[in-house]
């Protein structure tokens, strides 16, 4: 699904920065990623190569296939509404719009009819628990409630890729399981997904950790065993990779 | 849901949007409501000298345009900036730019809708009450009504479609030039500490000083030579000390020690974090200002010295040449009853003005009323006339001049320049056509308000009077008991004299309705135009100190936590408010003061009583937009 080749950014003139130097990896389809690593590792830039919201300096991302680089600008706009969804930790919902319009943002310009859109959009509501709020503007419901519409607005367009940065940074424990019970159940169902994240028990979830250290990949994990047991590697792998780093990036917002 | 739909949702979040609006609602308004003061009806037809003073309209309607664009190119910014991080996200959900201009055009477009309506509504309610104001103004008795003007509407509409479109061009440049990733990461931006430049501080004030400087004898010297200069002194110095001098201060203030006390501090490090971005915009506030508090100086002074003016021209109710019976029964059937009536007898005599020896030739400005190489007339009186006005003017008379001898007179009434001479006229020889004689005394006297306003005239011996060859003129002046009314006397008396009605006789009246009209109106438009440059002014500082507050949301959450309380964040931003309020206004007003002493040299009237006024009523305002500003950075910080 996923190819990243000797994939390398920087930014000239700024320190703030951190750069990517030589990234390698493959995320095959229906995998659940999880990007871990210190503040400050380089994790979100890469989520914003993989979005196509950045231009990479140099090597090269394939999403199926196809180098994101030699996009035009109509096909960069037909990746993004076709393939890609998308989900932040502060959710990015339109606060003039109600929950059900937020989710139906995407297809506005689609060729789909408004009632078929509706419909679906409906069904998709019930799926997330949110059915009952469709018509609340989203300053009226909670942050969990709020990453659910912003995750129902990633799926109604039925994207094969899903990519979250920090999808529960902004949730308590109770909302993050729910959150990522979800988008498991949705990988389930044959959905490839990249979470970065700094909690291990997000990344205890999926199927494949990538740790990201000094701008290249240092430590690839994949699970084969029960999530409790997969939460201990994660964090044996952490401490590994930078002392007790984990905990302080945990303590520090990223 | 589809573009149109998804723009009128966003139309709906006014909450959010309200400044945007205002400002918008705020430009259109006041366009509208001048262009329709200009076309009212009840003035066109009520005053015919209304529809000729229409370019003054004309040349401010395109002030107020330019004006409304750049007033709105600055709230759209700050409208924008803030919207950077929705524009990413609608082109990361799939929207193609071209549709994203698209959207922000019609949103620009449906809030235009909005402004134009109230806008027009409320602007045909102000325009029937500054109609008022501004007949009242003008000396005229008119009643207007509520009316919509369609040519008014539809210059409005064009202006605003157009700067509208501009607007627009600039979202899409906006949505076209940033990657995605600027887009979302807009409100990270972090400034670079401004770096000091102490050279080009001090150059900068220096040259402030230097146009300062200018103001005083130079430019009276020489006008046209120094205007220019000393504009391009003041303006890039303004712009230099905004840029270079503030940092230069703050920095030197914070090597002081009172910086590490209270909350001194941070308020620094807030301010000069900013102020390289917001050195553009305070001295342009700054150039305004002085401009506004100038013109609306200048009008006030001027309307306030109206009866001044005018009892200078026209020092008496009527003068006449000649006495004819018939004008005299016409006043005595007139509402006038007559106070005063003086008989002078003038012998005019033609000189060439370089014949004029130098005191006489005064002082610069005496020099200007002449025409060089004509002839200048001069008029001569007899001494007993002389003594005659000088009683009747309440003024000590001066002993009879002997053979050969002359008293000087100052025939108009506003100059006083005869006491302004470096040197006395008295003792002075003239050479005459037909002999010369020595000045043994001047004053100021208006003989009579027929001839050219500024021509001197001699009294000499009765005898010498006689001996004169030139044939002399009867003239009378009458003093009524109300000339500042009209009955239609003067209009009969005009038909009498007929053609020679020009050259033959000078009333007070016409010039007094006609000057408190054409002052009037000066007045009123400059009151206007300030009103709204001071309204935009105001309003552009709290658009740009909001959106820093929107940018400093965190720094406050922050210093509360290290334990600044309400009070002393209160405080911080008193101050920070007050800093970005207080130095453009200072500034601007001792530019306007200097401004106006030239003014008042040139008009020789003491101005501090109208321009106290002025200034007092501009600060006034100001004030209020100071404190409703702390007022809402204060509700977005805590």
């Amino acid at each position: 699904m996923i190819e990243v080749k000797q994939l390398g950014k920087v930014y000239p003139g700024k320190v703030t920065e951190q750069p990517l130097t030589d990234i390698n990896f493959r995320v095959e389809e229906g995998e659940m990623v999880a990007v871990m690593g210190p503040s400050g590792s380089g994790k979100s830039t890469l989520i914003n190569l993989l979005a196509t919201l950045d231009q990479p300096s140099w090597g090269s991302i394939l999403i199926e296939g196809i180098d994101t680089a030699t996009f035009k600008r109509k096909e960069t706009t037909r990746f993004r509404r076709e393939t890609l969804g998308i989900i932040f930790q502060e959710f990015n919902l339109l606060d003039s719009l109600t929950v059900a319009e937020n989710m139906l943002v995407p297809l506005m310009l689609g060729s789909k009819k408004t009632k078929e859109a509706r419909e679906e959009m409906q069904h998709l509501a019930k799926r997330l628990q949110i059915d009952e709020l469709l018509d609340k503007q989203v300053d009226e419901v909670s942050g969990g409630q709020r990453q659910r519409t912003a995750i129902g607005r990633a799926l109604i367009h039925a994207p094969r890729l899903m990519l979250a940065d920090e999808p529960t940074g902004a949730l308590d424990f109770q909302a993050t399981k729910h959150v990522m019970e979800l988008l498991a159940e949705l990988n389930a169902s044959g959905m490839t997904m990249v979470i970065v994240t700094h909690d291990p028990t997000v990344a205890s979830y999926c199927n494949h950790v990538l740790f990201l250290k000094d701008g290249s990949i240092q430590t690839e994990l994949f699970r084969d065993e029960p999530r409790r047991v997969f939460f201990q590697r994660v964090i044996e792998s952490l401490s590994l990779l930078g002392g007790d780093e984990h905990h302080l990036s945990a303590i520090r917002p990223t | 849901m589809n573009l149109f739909k998804l723009a009128f949702r966003n139309l709906k979040n006014i909450r959010q949007n309200m400044m945007y609006l205002g400002a918008v609602t705020f430009a259109i308004l006041i366009y509208y409501t001048f262009l329709a003061i200009r076309s009212n009806e009840a003035m066109l037809q009520a005053n015919e000298l209304y529809e000729k003073l229409g370019t003054v309209f004309t040349g401010s309607s395109v002030i107020l345009a330019l004006f409304s664009a750049i007033f709105i190119w600055y709230s759209s910014d700050f409208f924008l900036r803030r919207r950077k991080q929705e524009i990413g996200l609608y082109a990361l959900l799939g929207l193609e730019r071209q549709q994203i201009a698209k959207l922000m055009f019609l949103e620009t477009m449906g809030y235009g809708i909005i402004g134009l309506l109230i806008g027009v509504l409320f602007g045909t309610i102000a325009s029937k009450y500054f109609v008022q104001l501004l007949a009242y103004v003008m000396g005229m008795n008119i009643q207007a009504d509520f009316s919509m003007n369609a040519d008014a509407i539809g210059q409005t509409i064009l202006v605003f479609l157009t700067i509208f479109l501009l607007i627009a061009l600039r979202s899409a440049r906006t949505i076209y030039r940033f990657t995605l990733i600027e887009l979302f990461q807009a409100k990270q931006q972090v400034e670079t500490m401004p770096k000091v430049h102490p050279v080009l501080a001090v150059l900068s004030v220096t040259l402030i000083a230097v146009g300062y400087y200018l103001t005083g004898k130079p430019l009276l010297e020489h006008f046209t030579l120094v205007a220019p200069i000393l504009m391009v002194c003041i303006i890039v110095g303004t712009f230099g000390t905004m840029s270079y001098f503030t940092i230069f201060l703050l920095r030197l203030l914070s090597k002081r020690l009172r910086h590490y006390q209270g909350t001194n501090l941070i308020l620094h490090g807030q301010l000069v974090s900013r102020i390289k971005s917001n050195a553009v915009m305070l001295s342009t506030i700054t150039v305004i200002t002085a401009v506004t508090l100038t013109t609306v100086g200048t009008a006030t002074s001027i309307y306030y010295y109206i009866d001044r003016t005018v009892e200078e021209q026209m020092p008496y109710s009527l003068s006449i040449a000649g006495q004819r019976e018939e004008a005299e029964s016409l006043i005595r059937q007139s509402n006038q009853t007559i106070e005063s009536r003086t008989m002078v007898n003038v012998k005019n005599v033609d000189h060439t003005l370089q014949e004029l020896p130098n005191p006489l030739s005064f002082t610069t400005s005496y020099q200007t009323y002449a025409f060089d190489g004509e002839p200048g007339q001069f008029s001569y009186i007899s001494y007993s006339d002389y003594e005659k006005l000088a009683k009747s003017s309440g003024k000590t008379v001066l002993p009879e001049p002997g053979t050969g001898e002359a008293i000087v007179l100052e025939t108009f009434k506003g100059n006083n320049l005869l006491k302004e001479t470096v040197r006395s006229p008295i003792g002075v020889s003239v050479k005459d056509t037909h002999s010369s004689f020595r000045i043994t005394g001047a004053t100021n006297l208006p003989l009579t308000q027929l001839y050219a306003k500024k021509r001197l005239a001699f009294a000499v011996s009765d005898d010498a009077f006689a001996m004169m060859p030139e044939k002399a003129a009867m003239l009378t002046n009458y003093q009524f008991s109300d000339e500042r009314s009209d009955d239609g006397l003067i209009n009969q008396l005009e038909q009498l004299y007929g053609k020679k009605a020009e050259t033959d006789m000078a009333a007070y009246y016409p010039v007094y309705a006609m000057t408190t009209a054409t002052t009037g109106l000066l007045a009123f438009v400059a009151g206007f135009l300030g009103l709204v440059f001071l309204l935009a002014t105001g309003s552009i500082i709290y658009f740009k100190m909001l959106a820093e507050a929107e940018e400093s949301k965190q720094r406050f959450a922050i210093i509360q936590k290290i334990g600044v309380d309400q009070q002393e964040q209160t405080g911080i931003i008193r101050r920070l408010v007050g800093f970005m309020f207080s130095l453009p206004y200072l500034l601007g007003l001792v530019h306007s003061l200097f401004a106006m002493q030239v003014l008042q040299k040139l008009l020789d009237y003491n101005l501090i009583l109208p321009m106290s006024l002025a200034i007092g009523c501009y600060t006034l305002v100001y004030l209020l937009y100071y404190l409703v500003t702390v007022r809402a950075y204060h509700r977005v910080v805590m």
